[in-house]
């Protein structure tokens, strides 16, 4: 018995002085990251930069406050530092931008972004004064965004909207029309207890942070030390959100079906005219929203260089949505160029019967290259600040005209 | 002090805590005993134990119209059933209607679903078997789901309804669809929406075993007990005449209200709107989603009949009134000066507002109000006490005014730009 006793006893100490040891070693090793200038993560790198939402499908993670602007979102979820009311002030007149993460500028400094830079050239053209929200969402399409405007947008009570349409924006989803007990939003899943546990706490530890996110640790380690762990791939583009959200990433860079077309022509109408009813029908209640509240709208459609570069360059860009129907048309190439034409006439009927405006991009996609101007990232979709400021400079002046319309209406 | 001092204590409370666990097996013993013998007497009797769907809550979470109905409920009960798809239906149904099969979508809340009804009362149902004997080779989908309003009816149209490919869609717009809330977008934890709630792990681990046990059954639902106490002879407590209490909808959603007044920390989310100017937010908001609804079916190229309120909400006595599930009114009383002055000054506003973005967009909106303002309670049997679901002659009655309006629909202004196309 005395000895049974003494065994127990001697037991318990050496795992206390185990487990003091082990924490004085976390301690001094999580001081000596911090020393070397490495921070916890922030939740949206530790989580997932988007979080479910019950009318939308997803949104972008609120209240992050990261050292990097790319990851900023204020308490509403919005990509901006600043916080706002629900209802704008007196004689302010609230302009909201809507879109994918071609809205939410990817790869871009705040100030950089779409809804920024509009801001600014609003600012310099107009005597009143405006403010742009910034709702781009990474991943989304119209379907998303007719859930935001119904759900959250109106409730902002904007004097315009502006609904920028990329490749993947025209493509509005058709969610498997099964209920799941599990919440349907693309990109986020439920984890485990230990990992949700693990993740949690990474925003306090540095040290956990790296069991958390091992990845992470190399990036920053990269950007402390002068010395490159691995060489960067030249023309590796930042994966688009839609591909982080499970979307196939290698259909965009190798094409099955890239060959010369033979006809140029769409090869099942059928197919075609299903996809057309479907984003008629998307944009057209997501307009018919706007236009009851007496919202001015602005579409833009597509924006990129889809003409002027080789097969090989579009091979590159991010436009798996095209990949396909590539047997309608042919080849990718034909098949981007039909698909860009069949959405510019549906858009603009569906433009015109709401009293919505359109801001055809058309006449400056048949001119780009790939890099002159350089108003593209590397893949083809996401503008640079530069291309961001020359799309702005394209907005504003309809969208001024636009305002003072409905304000005219209005009186 | 040695720890030979301590034999002595050590072994009281080894004894003690002996006696304790030979005390703790037996009555453990004997209460399996107990309850194996009153679930095999329950049995005997004809209990069974709960479906967990049934059991469960009616809905479940979506990420594009709030919440659905729980698919696969496959219980005895009528009220309760859906099929695969989460439609209130024992049928299975192909996406894509059968060639020559014309098919309708009915869409709503509750007084769309038929709560409390056998599957052939429902609304859908009676309006299919209208539409068959008329001639028609009809197919009819009830796509209501307890608790919605129209900012749920507009997610569901979009990913789900025109998926289906109807023909013609019936919108069902009774008081609380006509609502749509506004949703916070402030959360920093998951928010549950109207009617699914997120339960403990007691909870869920009850009604989990409850599927295999009639005593767990009672035990999560206690009100099942008194079917086989009635069956006795005895009465635990009278049916409360007159209490129509849905699934899901009223109950559910008590308490919310069309205008936002969540506060939040911040203060950001205060509703500052002066109270004579709530009436036109209201309005602005049903018809910006009624008209996104309209316009995603319009362009579609699918007919649309609109249903507007429709109960004895004018000549009935205050002491009804005062019963109805009208939490939604209630909330305007204020600004109205009482609930019959709310009820008929909403109701107004609501009617004309359906009217006119309905014929803006080519619908076919009924006209219920002579209907309306001739019912009571007394007088008529179209509408159960709750005043806002028909019962099943109201049902039949709104079948023959909808199947009229179905057949001269007129077509679709979206076919012409469609031919564009082509």
């Amino acid at each position: 018995m005395p000895v049974r006793w003494l065994l127990i006893g001697r037991l318990a100490q050496v795992v206390s002085v185990t487990l003091a040891l082990l924490f004085a070693t976390g301690l001094a090793a999580e001081s000596l990251l911090r020393i070397c200038g490495l921070w916890p993560l922030d939740p949206a790198q530790v989580h997932s930069d988007i979080v479910p939402d019950s009318y939308s499908g997803w949104r972008m993670r609120p209240d992050v406050h990261a050292a990097r602007e790319q990851e900023i979102t204020n308490n509403f979820g919005f990509h901006d530092q600043r916080e706002y009311a629900n209802k704008p002030a007196p004689n302010l007149e609230r302009v909201i931008v809507q879109g994918s993460s071609v809205v939410y500028g990817l790869k871009c400094g705040l100030s950089e972004t779409l809804p920024r830079q509009l801001e600014r050239a609003l600012l310099k053209a107009k005597s009143n004064p405006v403010e742009v929200l910034n709702f781009g969402v990474q991943g989304y399409s119209l379907l998303n965004a007719v859930g935001q405007t119904s759900a959250y947008a109106l409730a902002f009570q904007p004097t315009a909207a502006v609904i920028v349409l990329d490749i993947q924006m025209c493509y509005p989803e058709e969610p498997i029309p099964v209920p799941r007990p599990e919440p349907d939003a693309r990109g986020v899943k439920r984890l485990d207890p230990t990992e949700a546990w693990l993740r949690r706490s990474a925003k306090h530890s540095v040290l956990l942070s790296i069991v958390a996110a091992p990845g992470q640790l190399q990036l920053r380690l990269k950007r402390l030390l002068p010395l490159a762990l691995k060489q960067e791939k030249a023309g590796k583009i930042p994966s688009a959100p839609v591909n982080e959200l499970g979307t196939p990433n290698d259909s965009a860079k190798t094409p099955p079906g890239i060959k010369k077309s033979r006809t140029g022509t769409v090869g099942n109408p059928a197919a075609a005219m299903a996809r057309s009813r479907r984003l008629r029908s998307v944009l057209g209640a997501l307009l018919a929203a706007y236009s009851e509240s007496g919202v001015a709208v602005l579409v833009v459609t597509p924006f990129g260089p889809y003409y002027q570069v080789t097969d090989e360059v579009l091979a590159r860009f991010t436009l798996h949505h095209v990949t396909p129907f590539i047997p309608e048309y042919g080849g990718f190439r034909q098949a981007v160029h039909g698909e860009l034409a069949r959405i510019r006439v549906d858009v603009e009927t569906v433009v015109q019967e709401y009293g919505a405006v359109l801001v055809d991009m058309t006449p400056e996609n048949l001119k780009l290259t790939a890099d002159a101007p350089p108003y593209f990232l590397k893949d083809g979709v996401h503008p640079s600040p530069s291309g961001y400021s020359y799309l702005a400079s394209r907005i504003v002046p309809v969208l001024v005209e636009a305002m003072n319309r409905e304000r005219q209406k209005g009186n | 002090m040695g720890l030979e001092t301590l034999n002595p204590l050590m072994s009281l409370v080894w004894n003690f805590t002996a006696a304790i666990a030979r005390i703790a097996w037996w009555a453990s013993i004997a209460l399996l005993a107990t309850a194996l013998c009153l679930e095999g007497v329950a049995r005997l009797l004809g209990q069974k134990p709960q479906s967990i769907a049934a059991g469960l809550s009616a809905t479940v979470p979506d990420g594009y119209a709030g919440w659905q109905l729980r698919p696969n409920v496959t219980t005895g009960v009528d009220w309760a059933a859906t099929n695969s798809r989460g439609l209130h239906d024992r049928r299975e149904l192909q996406l894509k209607p059968d060639p020559g099969v014309f098919r309708v979508a009915v869409q709503g809340s509750s007084v769309t679903y038929g709560p409390g009804l056998y599957l052939k009362d429902t609304l859908p149902m009676q309006l299919e078997n209208l539409l068959n004997q008329r001639g028609h080779s009809a197919e009819v989908l009830n796509f209501g789901v307890h608790g919605y309003n129209l900012l749920n009816v507009l997610g569901q149209s979009v990913a789900y309804t025109l998926q289906h490919e109807p023909h013609a869609v019936v919108l069902v717009l009774d008081l609380q669809v006509s609502y749509p809330v506004e949703p916070t977008m402030i959360h920093r934890k998951p928010v549950e929406p109207a009617g699914v709630k997120q339960l403990s792990v007691i909870d869920s681990w009850l009604k989990r075993w409850s599927e295999s046990s009639v005593l767990l059954t009672w035990l999560d639902f206690p009100m099942g007990l008194r079917r086989p106490v009635d069956a006795l002879g005895l009465r635990l407590n009278s049916v409360q005449g007159g209490k129509f209490e849905s699934l899901g909808s009223p109950k559910a959603n008590a308490g919310q209200s069309s205008t936002v007044t969540v506060a939040d920390t911040k203060g950001l989310l205060k509703d500052e709107t002066p109270l004579s100017q709530r009436p036109q937010v209201r309005s602005r908001r049903l018809r910006s989603l009624l008209a996104a609804v309209l316009a995603a079916y319009r362009e579609s190229g699918i007919g649309i009949v609109v249903v507007p309120p429709f109960g004895p909400y004018y000549a009935e006595v205050d002491e009804n009134l005062a019963r109805f599930s009208l939490q939604m009114i209630a909330n305007y009383s204020e600004e109205y000066g009482g609930l019959r002055q709310a009820l008929v000054g909403e109701l107004g506003r609501i009617t004309n507002d359906i009217q006119q973005v309905g014929r803006r967009y080519g619908a076919v909106v009924l006209n219920l109000d002579s209907v309306n303002r001739q019912m009571t309670l007394g007088t008529s049997d179209l509408v159960s006490p709750d005043g806002i679901h028909p019962t099943p002659a109201g049902y039949r009655f709104l079948a023959g005014q909808i199947a009229d309006s179905l057949s001269g629909l007129p077509r679709p202004a979206r076919q012409a730009s469609q031919d564009r196309l082509e």
